[in-house]
């Protein structure tokens, strides 16, 4: 016995003009066409209905020609015989379906390959049922809300953490290890010191080239190193450690403490006891304010040392020239201490806001990239907003 | 160093117990209870929530209510704080090792050693070398996680869990990412640290095969309710008629012809 749909797809196949007469000119091309000079109408596909056609069946256009048709209860579909397809067909005719759900005309999908038609009851048996999507769960339910309050009280709650497990480090009952505080000082100190060379002296020696084409103008070049100097030690120095720090130590804070708790390392902490703000957050964040003092310092000195580079080789002033007017400009300790002030605040936030960051990451690999990326970007705004209060302050107290 | 009387026969005991996340409850009215040296298997399809009810039992969820007793002492206290001297009795094995990843295995394993005990440094190196060899990982002390298989990951995990000599030991998918083979050879082990530590067992899986292999008891946790069906012995979840939901679970491992 001949499959009917073999003989309706070969009546077809002589009408269907320019589709599949010539492959090799239409590979590629799919076509819909609806064939009405029969009892009860037909929609017949053919050609090219794959993922990677070049050429887009279009759906409306195909969904208009069904709707244009009148008098008539059904419509058979059909596919031709040379038709090559793979899910994209599928979707294409579960998309008709759906649509033509509530229309008169019913879909007739009896004649199409057994292939195609398992595929497509398959589809409709593993739909959900409305009763049972609103049964499940929406993705509300595990939402966590990040309303402001709740972020304050997390925040709160963490910093409170912070300060009771640093007051248990004082009285010696600490989870703490010197070991892990001391690797924590390597990474974020020693290792840090390629970087902050570079920048701070690349600071030191823009702001001399900057300040002596303005001091120039008044004849008094030899203030560069006064400029330089002052600048460096009360402002750019912290400042830019402080930048580096964020990029550097508190994005690697931030990724490593992600990456523990996606890996259920925070978890196996907690279960044996271990609060993991007291074992890898305080050696972090006290690694960081050791460091950061230590290495503004270093900063102002090679910062400094930029500055020299260009009066000594550009303006032309002796070494020892230079060396006093900067001793002259600054009056006292405080000058430097100042600065240094101000970094060890810095060192507090940024290790501070990457270990949070990390620690309060969601479970996913993107809420990791989230995180790093804005342990660096509170860290800095926090360090710039930090430092104009500094600022204020010391005026405000008559300070500078 | 354990905190667990060892008169009490029924080492942990779940009774009540209701879990939530925020509104949505998860499981409820969950009794249970697993005898010294016995083997309890947690089973049930995915989703159902296995894993939430072991983040409680491990101290890392606070039920909603009801009451978890290690030893016969509550998990959660009454205003439902970790109980942490209580959290310290008992070795978890996570899913995916869960393995401290910048220390070596040495390490990983001598942590909770430097921690909690007052041994010579010494004595703790010793002991720590005797539970990596307890699982057969001698000779891999100074590698680090990222250097070892899954299976070695797992050996490495048990270990670590058995580090502070707990009396009960909770698995989450011990089975989870290994080959016949190593799941084979895990659950050999699981056998051996059973029979001569004389270690409880409670196993969060839905690996039939090694459930039926290594373990006494299992509550099977229904989807649909949201919550467990009577606690049975493993031996007779195949020959008494059970619910059809657990029937259906268990009709794969029927179909291999196999019994328990």
């Amino acid at each position: 016995m001949i499959d009917r749909y073999d003989i309706v797809a070969k009546y077809f196949y002589g009408m269907t003009t320019g589709v599949a007469k010539d492959k090799q000119r239409n590979f590629g091309k799919c076509s819909v066409s609806l064939v009405q000079n029969r009892e009860i109408p037909c929609l017949l596909f053919a050609g090219f209905w794959k993922n990677s056609s070049p050429q887009k069946a279009n759906f409306e256009k195909c969904y208009s020609l069904l709707l244009g048709l009148q008098d008539c209860e059904s419509c058979e579909i059909h596919l031709s015989t040379d038709c090559d397809w793979d899910s994209s067909l599928v979707v294409f005719l579960l998309r008709l379906k759906d649509e033509m759900k509530d229309s008169e005309i019913k879909l007739d999908f009896t004649s199409l390959p057994p292939k195609l038609s398992n595929l497509l009851s398959l589809s409709c048996r593993n739909k959900p049922s409305d009763q049972q999507q609103n049964q499940n769960p929406g993705a509300d339910t595990f939402k966590i809300h990040s309303s402001p309050l709740v972020v304050f009280l997390q925040v709160a709650d963490y910093l409170g953490k912070c300060l009771i497990y640093f007051q248990r480090l004082l009285r010696g009952k600490s989870f703490m290890r010197l070991r892990d505080f001391l690797v924590c000082c390597r990474d974020c100190g020693a290792s840090a010191l390629p970087i902050v060379t570079l920048i701070s002296y690349l600071t030191g020696l823009t702001m001399a080239f900057v300040g002596s084409v303005q001091l120039e103008k008044f004849n008094a070049t030899i203030y560069t190193a006064d400029l330089v100097c002052l600048a460096m030690v009360r402002e750019m120095g912290p400042l830019m450690v402080a930048i580096v720090m964020a990029g550097r130590t508190g994005a690697s804070f931030a990724a490593e403490l992600g990456s523990m708790k996606l890996n259920e390392e925070l978890d196996s902490l907690r279960t044996l006891g271990i609060p993991a703000i007291d074992f890898l957050v305080l050696p972090r964040v006290l690694a960081l304010v050791l460091m950061t003092p230590m290495l503004t310092l270093y900063a102002d000195i090679v910062g400094i040392l930029g500055g020299l580079t260009v009066g000594t080789q550009i303006m032309g002033f002796s070494s020892l020239h230079y060396f006093e007017q900067t001793q002259s400009a600054l009056l006292s300790m405080w000058e430097i201490s100042s600065g240094l002030w101000k970094s060890l605040a810095f060192g507090l936030i940024v290790g501070f806001v990457g270990c949070y960051k990390g620690i309060y990451t969601g479970s996913s690999s993107s809420s990791l990239g989230r995180a790093v990326t804005s342990a660096v970007v509170v860290s800095i705004t926090l360090v710039v907003i930090t430092d104009a209060l500094f600022e204020i302050a010391y005026s405000y107290f008559g300070l500078r | 160093m354990s905190i667990i009387s060892s008169e009490d026969s029924e080492i942990l005991k779940v009774s009540e117990l209701e879990l939530s996340y925020g509104q949505h409850v998860v499981l409820r009215d969950l009794n249970f209870s697993v005898k010294r040296g016995e083997c309890l298997a947690i089973m049930g399809s995915s989703g159902c929530g296995k894993s939430t009810l072991l983040k409680s039992m491990i101290g890392l969820l606070r039920p909603h209510s009801g009451e978890i007793l290690i030893g016969g002492m509550p998990l959660w206290g009454r205003r439902q704080e970790l109980n942490t001297a209580v959290a310290r009795s008992f070795g978890v094995l996570f899913q995916g090792s869960a393995l401290w990843s910048s220390m070596t295995l040495l390490e990983n394993v001598l942590l909770p050693l430097e921690t909690f005990s007052k041994l010579s440094s010494r004595e703790r190196r010793d002991l720590a070398y005797y539970k990596l060899s307890l699982v057969g990982l001698s000779g891999s002390e100074s590698l680090y996680p990222s250097q070892l298989s899954g299976g070695m990951k797992k050996r490495a995990g048990i270990a670590r869990a058995l580090a502070l000599d707990p009396q009960i030991l909770f698995f989450d998918e011990p089975s989870a990412g290994l080959d016949p083979v190593n799941c084979q050879i895990l659950d050999e082990l699981i056998i051996d640290l059973k029979n001569n530590l004389g270690l409880t067992f409670v196993i969060v899986s839905h690996d039939l095969q090694s459930i039926f292999s290594i373990s006494d008891h299992a509550v099977f946790l229904s989807a649909s309710s949201k919550t467990m069906m009577e606690q049975r012995k493993t031996s007779d979840l195949l020959s008494q008629d059970v619910d059809p939901e657990l029937s259906a679970f268990l009709k794969s491992y029927r179909s291999m012809g196999v019994s328990g």
